[in-house]
């Protein structure tokens, strides 16, 4: 045991985990303070501590067990976002809210996790056997499928998540530059279409320029760029004239809340007054005025970095994205560390998808994103994302301790 | 192809890339709130904190048209918290020192605090002054917790009249999602009654009050030096055409009993008096309502609640047979030469119709004085339906009376329509036609419009739409507005009137009148009884009359459920309204005989 603990534990991840959970607890104690909800407090730290024994329960499996058990986890998750789907309670407009063990749990968290390592495993056997083209389809279905079920619940901002696990895990397996700008390429022009004809018109001549620097055939670019052009024309037709004036709207409020300010955008500006009021140490704990006075909604889950950033001030918040960064670089240095293929894209993909959490999370406290329900890891109140955080973390410390073994 | 690139140098320093990247994008977007911006920010953090305090305005006051006030406010104590100052451990202490139900007040709170955390949410009303003082030693120990004085609702004068004011209550959950944006929680809303359907004119308008309140929650002043702040007006008055006193009078006359009276002015329309028994006390409802009253009124087998005056509606009986003889008389079918020879039943279509008595050969005058059943199952068949309906809906039945109320029931005027629809067609023989004639079976009306019946009888076919409130009146101007009300002549000639109105008298002043028992010493009455048969239990009582027989100052409708005769039950009540109102207006002449019979008796 004590050898084990000498060369396999990765106390540098674990550590860092246990920053950020104890960050949340504080945060989240403070959050619901003056509302009469002691007891989100005691059940936080519940879900902590119930974390990170599921985190070394997994750190102690077997080589493969992570890998072994990949399909199966993705199979039953899949099943139970269909359960939600068809008997979910309504939970704030989403479904996704299981209603089971009275507390509720929403596998879309799960699915995630689930997600990362079913694509890791398939491409991690499966790439040098079939063409790219095939590995690219399959990747998109396995991918595909969780997300549709969300999007189905409805829920944008977890089906946006699966975008952060695609990507970088196709990228990290070697799949050519081109082919990557090429996959995201759609999704930027969607995007750039909502925030404007000018920033449509930008992306497109961006990519074009992309595909001609990447590209060895000329003629390979030409097509790909009239594609783009054409799509980008798509999408302006279809956004100009096939949607009706108030789905433009819902679309540009979603991008910018500031031109809701009674609904989104009222969260969206206590958010940042509460923030930026914070000054460089904060107001002190339990002293963040607008926190505590309950003008930020949601305060201890989708806007938990406001406590943070209205008590203990830029210091405070500076702090905890650098145990993020840190957090993330390890992520990375453990997908080099490792022989298997499988848990070198993992690791990547867990990295991936808690950098996109924090960076759609916190932006959106800070103007920086549009506002999704995506939870801040292990800070944001909520048993199943603590949950899933944590078997991440589990995940990449049984990669470490296994980490010279084939 | 796809391994040669894998987990390579160049990609992983991409990956590190974009991880800084994101993360130096997050903090300089930070610094910049938080170290550039951080005076603006602090301000708006400031700013935000302006706190509204509602001005609640008087609501209007009630008086009869004797300028006696009937309804008016006095100051009760409210208990109301202001949620984010709350503490949630404070429950249970506040719970049994305000004897509320700990969950309530969660409720309370919980439905406040989704409207704003700033605004005071009321727990408890018409607080006891007996408890006042205990309770407010305990307050100050409280945070968020607040005393204040609120009007309530005083009920003076002799008459209750709870059906004609109605009653305030809290304003419900329903109601909050219905009645719009003007009410919050807690809120006193008009329930029923002028209460109701005058709630706009009543409760006047909210006032409110900006104060500035810095971040830590305590109070700075006015904000904006008040230049905001809307003041609260008050709700205006109404003045009721209701006689106080009559309506005393009626409700005393009712007690013990189920029924209703309405009384008219034949002139105008205007609601003398309008009772219905059982009653309730409406003071009930101005405080703090406690659950167990609430049932007791609501499970109570006669209904107290119920406006009979307005919403009963029953068989009319004999009192409708005027319906049927203004349209024989009117469309020249009958004159008054025309005679039946009632042998105390009547043969048809394999049936027999009975009759209370026999009563010889009688024409349409003595068919009303004895109230002759057989003559109007005779004359039923020969007016027949159509023309029936016709005049009944001439005179108001079947459709609603509009009184200014909002309960009130249209009753039933049956049509050949209306028994094709309820029987199917062809399913229902024309036997089913001499009920109707004597104001049996499927018709049913109201009291209210029996009295408009019977004060459109009285002044020669004036149909005022009835009324309760005469005017109203600012009450900070003293501005006087009139109520607008409609009027329509039925189109009936005098001299049918005037045959009709003949039978009537007879009805009180005949030697063979069912309605003797309405006489009043000094002045000639007229009138008609009715007996609804009942098919649950004893027959309900009805009288209608109108006084003096020259020119009627007062017309009415007394009805009197469950217990027999109308010449017994309900023409006595009517005589001692008639004679208490007339008397109190000087109109009472001793001088004057009951008029001699001119027409000679049969019997």
């Amino acid at each position: 045991m004590f050898d084990f603990f000498k060369d396999s534990f990765d106390y540098k991840t674990f550590l860092l985990a246990l920053i950020l959970a104890g960050i949340g607890l504080l945060a989240v104690n403070s959050a619901t303070y003056n509302s009469g909800m002691h007891n989100y407090f005691s059940k936080d730290l519940l879900w902590q501590s119930i974390g990170i024994v599921v985190a070394f329960g997994i750190m102690f499996s077997s080589n493969r067990f992570v890998e072994n058990s990949a399909y199966f986890f993705y199979a039953v998750t899949v099943l139970l976002l269909i359960f939600v789907l068809v008997a979910g309670k309504k939970v704030a407009s989403h479904t996704s809210w299981l209603g089971i063990l009275g507390g509720g749990g929403q596998p879309s968290e799960l699915a995630k996790v689930a997600c990362i390592l079913t694509l890791s495993k398939f491409i991690s056997e499966k790439s040098n056997e079939r063409p790219q083209w095939q590995v690219i389809a399959i990747s998109i279905g396995i991918v595909g499928l969780p997300m549709l079920l969300t999007m189905l619940q409805p829920d944008l901002g977890t089906m946006i998540v699966y975008m952060a696990i695609f990507f970088p895990i196709l990228f990290w397996a070697g799949l050519p530059p081109i082919v990557v700008v090429g996959l995201i390429a759609p999704v930027a022009i969607v995007f750039a279409e909502f925030t404007g004809t000018a920033t449509l018109l930008i992306t497109v001549v961006v990519f074009g320029v992309l595909f001609f620097v990447l590209s060895r055939k000329k003629l390979f670019a030409v097509t790909l760029s009239f594609v783009a052009v054409s799509f980008g024309l798509f999408m302006e037709y279809f956004y100009r004239k096939l949607l009706q004036p108030h789905q433009q709207k819902r679309i540009q409020i979603f991008l910018n809340p500031n031109l809701d300010p009674q609904g989104a955008g009222y969260n969206a500006l206590q958010a940042r007054v509460a923030i930026g009021s914070g000054g460089l140490f904060g107001k002190g704990y339990l002293h963040g005025a607008q926190t505590q006075l309950r003008f930020v909604p949601a305060r201890w889950t989708d806007f938990i970095f406001t406590v943070i950033g209205e008590e203990f001030g830029f210091a405070g918040a500076a702090f905890t994205l650098l145990v993020f960064g840190a957090l993330f670089f390890r992520g990375i240095r453990i997908a080099e560390l490792v022989k298997t293929k499988f848990a070198s894209l993992a690791s990547v993909g867990i990295t991936s998808v808690l950098l996109f959490h924090v960076f759609i999370n916190v932006g959106m406290n800070i103007n920086l994103a549009p506002i999704v329900g995506i939870p801040l890891p292990f800070i944001s109140y909520g048993g199943s994302s603590i949950l899933s955080d944590w078997m991440m973390i589990g995940i990449l410390l049984n990669f470490y301790a296994h980490r010279k073994e084939h | 192809m796809f391994d040669a690139d894998f987990g390579s140098r160049a990609r992983s320093i991409m990956m590190r890339g974009v991880i800084i990247l994101a993360l130096f994008a997050i903090m300089a977007k930070l610094g910049d709130m938080q170290l550039v911006n951080e005076v603006v920010y602090g301000k708006k953090s400031e700013d935000i904190t302006t706190r509204v305090f509602v001005q609640q305005p008087l609501r209007g006051e009630i008086f009869d048209r004797n300028g006696k006030v009937m309804v008016e406010n006095d100051p009760a104590y409210e208990v109301s918290v202001i949620p984010y100052e709350f503490k949630a451990e404070q429950i249970p202490a506040l719970a049994s020192l305000l004897q509320m139900d700990s969950v309530d007040i969660v409720r309370r709170i919980q439905i406040g605090e989704t409207i704003s955390p700033f605004f005071p949410v009321r727990l408890k009303r018409d607080i006891p002054v007996a408890t006042l003082y205990s309770i407010e030693e305990h307050l100050k120990d409280f945070k968020g917790v607040y005393f204040d004085i609120e009007p309530k609702r005083v009920y003076v004068g002799e008459a209750r009249a709870a059906h004609i004011l109605g009653f305030t209550k809290e304003i419900s959950e329903n109601q909050l999602a219905t009645l719009g944006d003007y009410y919050k929680p807690g809120d006193i809303v008009g329930y029923t009654g002028l209460e109701a359907s005058y709630e706009t004119i009543l409760r006047g308008q909210k006032g409110y009050k900006y104060l500035a309140v810095n971040a830590r929650g305590q109070v700075m002043g006015p904000y904006d030096d008040g230049k905001i702040d809307v003041p609260a007006q008050d709700g205006s008055d109404l003045y009721l055409s209701i006689d106080e006193g009559l309506q005393a009078k009626a409700e005393s006359l009712l007690v013990g009993k189920r029924g209703a009276v309405v009384a008219l002015d034949p002139n105008d329309g205007e609601v003398l008096a309008m009772a219905s028994a059982p009653d309730f006390d409406p003071a009930i409802f101005s405080g703090y309502t406690s659950k167990a009253e609430w049932d007791k009124l609501v499970n109570n087998p006669d209904h107290p609640l119920f406006n009979r005056a307005t919403m009963a509606a029953l068989p009319p009986g004999s009192t409708f047979k005027m319906v049927l003889a203004t349209a024989a008389l009117e469309d020249s079918i009958i004159n008054t030469d025309w005679t039946v020879h009632c042998t105390g039943s009547f043969y048809y279509g394999g049936r027999i119709f009975g009759d209370d008595a026999v009563h010889g050969t009688v024409n349409v005058d003595k068919a009303i004085e004895m109230s002759c059943d057989v003559f109007f199952y005779n004359l039923m068949l020969k007016v027949g339906f159509d023309t029936w309906t016709k005049f009944g809906r001439m005179f108001g039945f079947g459709s609603k009376t509009g009184i200014d109320l909002r309960e009130e029931s249209p009753g039933i005027m049956p049509s050949k329509e209306y028994y094709d629809r309820i029987f199917g067609k062809n399913r229902w023989t024309s036997g089913y036609l001499l009920s109707l004639g004597i104001g049996q079976g499927e018709v049913s009306v109201t009291p209210l419009q029996l009295a408009a019946y019977t004060m459109a009888i009285s002044n020669y076919g004036k149909y005022f739409q009835p009324h309760l409130v005469r005017y109203i009146r600012d009450r900070k101007t003293g501005k006087i507005y009139y109520t607008q009300y409609s009027e329509r002549t039925i189109p009936i000639s005098t001299s049918v009137f005037d045959q009709i109105r003949e039978g009537m008298y007879l009805v009180v002043n005949g030697p063979n009148g069912t309605g003797r028992a309405a006489q009043v010493p000094g002045v000639v009455v007229a009138g008609k009884t009715g007996t609804a048969q009942n098919p649950h239990g004893k027959s309900h009582a009805w009288f209608v009359a109108f006084a003096p027989f020259d020119h009627p100052k007062i017309a009415l409708a007394v009805l009197v459920e469950n217990v027999g005769w109308g010449g017994s039950h309900a023409a006595p009540i009517a005589g001692d309204l008639i004679q208490y109102y007339l008397d109190k207006n000087g109109m009472l002449n001793p001088k004057v005989p009951n008029r001699i019979v001119a027409t000679v008796a049969q019997h």
